[in-house]
């Protein structure tokens, strides 16, 4: 019968990114962090990050997730962050991670002051 | 842009192609799984346009699949390589031709490699010579044998019996080209036409009659992609690839898919069954695939080469449909009788996906 055939893999949705997707948030942070609009993307953060390895998150991708809007994620993935800096450290362009990081746990108010 | 301009700007996806005494090294996808495809070319230059090509038992794998997966080192690679091209010397000849588009990357990427620090070729040469006690000379010409039936294409078309019209309407055939990563999108200087536009299967489609199919997801890849094949946790990746290119190319009703990459000509046959078990979807007319075949077995079907002498019977979808719109004279009765006379075994028949 169609659709009963198991090989061991399947068709998937696509995984593409939509640029489109609005992201007032990201306007916010930019605001608040401008040297986020720096970023590369190079991942060094995350290769440096004490939690990344644990969890699968990183700053890398938690900036990813909050330029193309998929907050859901995004808040999922904020409260592993230790605030131990490293990501700053090692930072080529120089973003002020850990900063980044505390507004966007404002903006989704996961940290309230 | 000015007409001058862009004639310019187009010198530079022109490349040289050698006229004649040529190396030719196989690919190992297309021996296992469409062996006519190869031969046919070997008929078409040899039998077809008088050409001398040389066909070495002795080459082996250029490692290209190996090395993609990071099972072959670079260096025994480039060994391996360079162990080639002193058989093309010892053979006595300077243009070496690759039948596959992963080889023709590979050996364009370790001359590219070499070029840039010398120091590398000469290790290679020595790693050559303590190892098969070999020397090799780096071939005058070097070029995809898409670009030599490309380089003759006009000279196969006053020859050909059929054109990629269809008999029963009169319009040219709605063809997909699709050519492989490997072909230009490592070194765009190096393909015809470039990464962008390359040409060097939609001129010879042209040249045939047919007409090319611009779609949205041309330039995309197959789905192959070596590691998301070869590793079965990440095949779904490579089979959503193709569907993808499969539903972009659909609504232009595509009468046949040529390629010129043995992994591509592979996946888009074979996937169209597993999407059709697994989707229910077929791309065809009346539940036919739409059939994917390589550039010299359009060009030997167009000569009027017998279809199952090219082995097209080799390929999960069926060709019949297409043979019927270029009117081509063939015994359906004998698809699946082998050389020797005997009737060989024949496939299983799909649940959904048309086999004849």
């Amino acid at each position: 019968m169609i659709g009963m055939t198991d090989f061991g893999f399947k068709i998937h949705k696509d995984q593409l990114l939509d640029q489109d997707r609005p992201n007032v948030a990201y306007k916010e942070m930019i605001e608040k962090v401008p040297s986020l609009s720096l970023c590369i993307s190079c991942g060094s953060c995350t290769a440096t990050c004490n939690s990344s390895e644990m969890t699968g998150m990183g700053f890398r991708k938690l900036h990813l997730y909050l330029k193309t809007g998929l907050y859901v994620n995004l808040k999922r993935g904020l409260k592993y962050c230790q605030y131990c800096g490293k990501c700053w450290l090692v930072c080529p362009r120089g973003v002020n991670t850990r900063k980044a990081i505390v507004e966007m746990k404002r903006i989704f108010e996961i940290y309230k002051t | 842009m000015k007409v001058d301009g862009k004639k310019v700007f187009w010198n530079e996806y022109q490349k040289d192609i050698a006229d004649d005494q040529y190396y030719f090294v196989r690919s190992c996808i297309r021996q296992n799984f469409f062996p006519g495809a190869e031969e046919a070319f070997i008929r078409i230059l040899r039998n077809d346009l008088g050409k001398d090509l040389y066909t070495d038992p002795n080459h082996t794998t250029c490692t290209g699949i190996g090395y993609h997966v990071d099972l072959v080192k670079l260096e025994t690679t480039m060994t391996v390589i360079a162990r080639q091209f002193s058989l093309m010397a010892e053979a006595g000849y300077h243009n070496f031709v690759i039948s596959c588009v992963t080889s023709f990357g590979l050996y364009n990427e370790i001359l590219d490699i070499w070029e840039k620090h010398p120091e590398i070729e000469e290790q290679v040469r020595d790693y050559l010579y303590r190892s098969t006690e070999r020397e090799f000379r780096i071939p005058e010409n070097l070029v995809h044998a898409s670009d030599i039936i490309f380089k003759f294409k006009d000279q196969i078309a006053a020859k050909t019996r059929y054109k990629l019209v269809n008999q029963y309407t009169g319009k040219p055939l709605q063809v997909v080209e699709h050519i492989g990563c490997h072909y230009a999108k490592i070194f765009p200087e190096k393909g015809i036409g470039g990464a962008e536009h390359p040409y060097v299967l939609a001129g010879l489609i042209e040249s045939l009659g047919g007409e090319v199919i611009d779609y949205p997801e041309k330039r995309m890849c197959c789905g192959f992609g070596f590691r998301q094949y070869f590793i079965k946790a990440s095949r779904g990746y490579s089979l959503s690839c193709t569907y993808r290119k499969m539903k972009s190319m659909e609504p232009y009703q595509p009468d046949l898919i040529v390629t010129n990459c043995p992994g591509c000509n592979f996946f888009f046959d074979r996937w169209q069954y597993v999407i059709s078990e697994t989707k229910g979807e077929t791309y065809g007319e009346e539940g036919n695939g739409i059939p994917v075949l390589t550039y010299e077995e359009v060009a030997a079907l167009a000569l009027g080469y017998d279809p199952w002498h090219l082995g097209l019977q080799m390929h999960q979808v069926a060709v019949e449909p297409l043979l019927g719109k270029m009117g081509v004279d063939y015994d359906p009765a004998v698809k699946y009788i082998g050389f020797s006379g005997k009737q060989l075994s024949k496939p299983q028949i799909p649940d959904l996906l048309k086999v004849y």
